[in-house]
């Protein structure tokens, strides 16, 4: 991510509209102008590899889910690798660790962390035993969905699970305003391209009236 | 591939929190949990009662997620031995106990440890997670366990409610792992409340803190598990080739399923 964001940002040190002979100024060989250049030019390519962590929050307090925010989920989770693995875990962890994405309704939580101390946050995931916000606990568990390595593979899986799930919703509603509230949101949501953003919203409509 | 299952929650607690536990469990993917009696010799003569039929505790069971099929509960016996003379019970042909699916001893001490890895008809070993270890682990009995398809189990709710409980799960873990390298080790619950339990990838993810590679952390929640349980099942068959089944309904639907006139031939 931010690899890749250096690399826009910052053109390529060797313009090759110039005319062949100029070097920047500097007299020297063109050997040696032209080698150095490659390996860090390389080194700029490469992004950064992350992982991203999908988890559901469990909880059986249906209050607990007006805590579910960045703020109070980051705490919790960095809190739990704290005890875990210790300092040397959590500042392995903490690079670039966030929350990208959280849908409070349907208690959907994306992490991102580092490829290489990805292992010490899924290992520590289990210990998240309670979400703190506003000097309120709220006992909950993390459930661990989907480990992707880019956001776009966690979405994919999201829609495909949030459909399941409004499938086990028609099972279990009572009336018929439910049943046809839910039945519309499932005909709607799809899984092309285009309208994937459309139909996971349509499904967040749908859980919601549960 | 093998389903999600965990072998052990308890049945000690009341229906409504038992059915809260087992919602939880199918929306958490595991397909199979086995309900555990536990049976402590040193309290006192404590009889084996017959398993409850989990038909008749729960009459609908839950979907498991992401399948169709309904989660499958099985009956699990838990013997706590600190005594050689508590292990007769397991060798005699007690009609109670062929009744369980799964059957398991929990050893307090190195000579019962050695006797339930070579000797006992049983299926899982639990170990002692909650303390320090009072004996180490040897190889010949861990590898006999392992030639006979006995399986280890690590309970992992005690090191998710307390801090020290953690420190003795993993190290007495650690030092089962060097000796069985990996091989036939279970993870369950024992979960009391839904809260604790864990779903089945984070479960493969704690693993990884008890000195599992990530392979063998999955199989302790799937293949294993399945094992554990077709190792029971083979106590009930002949050399778990032949089953005997007793169908007294099936008869009865034989008989309505006659047609009228050709029932009253046969009686006439």
């Amino acid at each position: 991510m931010q690899g890749g964001g250096a690399a826009l940002s910052s053109p390529c040190p060797r313009p090759c509209t110039l005319p062949i002979g100029y070097n920047g100024g500097r007299a020297s060989p063109i050997g040696r102008a032209r080698r150095p250049p490659v390996p860090r030019a390389a080194a700029a390519m490469v992004r950064f590899k992350n992982r991203y962590v999908l988890c559901e929050v469990v909880s059986e307090d249906p209050r607990c889910r007006k805590c579910i925010e960045d703020r109070a989920l980051g705490l919790a989770v960095r809190d739990a690798i704290a005890r875990v693995h210790g300092d040397y875990g959590l500042a392995c962890c903490s690079i670039s660790f966030t929350v990208k994405y959280l849908n409070a309704y349907t208690g959907t939580v994306l992490l991102r962390c580092r490829k290489d101390s990805y292992r010490l946050l899924c290992s520590a995931l289990p210990f998240v035993r309670y979400l703190e916000s506003r000097a309120q606990r709220y006992p909950c568990f993390l459930n661990t969905l989907h480990v992707g390595g880019t956001i776009r593979t966690c979405q994919k899986f999201l829609i495909q699970y949030n459909r399941t799930q409004l499938l086990r919703l028609l099972q279990n509603c009572t009336n018929e305003e439910e049943r046809q509230c839910i039945q519309k949101s499932l005909l709607s949501c799809s899984l092309t391209e285009e309208q994937s953003q459309s139909g996971d919203e349509e499904e967040d409509d749908g859980t919601e009236t549960d | 591939m093998a389903g999600f299952a965990d072998l052990n929650l308890p049945q000690g607690l009341d229906k409504k929190s038992l059915q809260s536990l087992l919602d939880t469990a199918a929306h958490l993917g595991y397909s199979a949990v086995a309900l555990n009696h536990v049976i402590d010799f040193k309290e006192k003569k404590q009889e084996i009662a017959k398993p409850v039929s989990p038909s008749e505790l729960f009459p609908s069971l839950p979907i498991v997620q992401g399948t169709s099929k309904r989660i499958k509960v099985l009956t699990r016996l838990t013997l706590i031995v600190s005594d050689p003379s508590h292990c007769n019970l397991l060798r005699s042909t007690s009609a109670n106990i062929r009744l369980y699916d799964i059957i398991a001893v929990f050893p307090k001490t190195e000579k019962l440890f050695h006797i339930a890895c070579t000797t006992l008809d049983v299926d899982l070993v639990c170990i002692n997670v909650t303390e320090k270890l009072p004996f180490y682990f040897r190889r010949p009995p861990v590898n006999m366990a392992i030639d006979r398809g006995i399986y280890f189990e690590l309970l992992y709710t005690p090191a998710i409610k307390d801090s020290t409980m953690r420190r003795y799960t993993i190290s007495n873990a650690i030092s089962l792992m060097q000796i069985c390298k990996g091989k036939n080790i279970v993870i369950s619950s024992a979960a009391e409340r839904p809260l604790e339990l864990r779903g089945p990838y984070d479960v493969a993810n704690l693993g990884l803190l008890f000195g599992l590679s990530e392979g063998e952390a999955k199989a302790a929640v799937s293949t294993n598990c399945r094992a554990a349980m077709l190792h029971g099942e083979t106590r009930k068959s002949a050399c778990g080739v032949v089953y005997t089944v007793k169908k007294p309904r099936k008869v009865e639907e034989e008989e309505t399923a006659v047609p009228a006139c050709k029932k009253a031939k046969t009686q006439a």
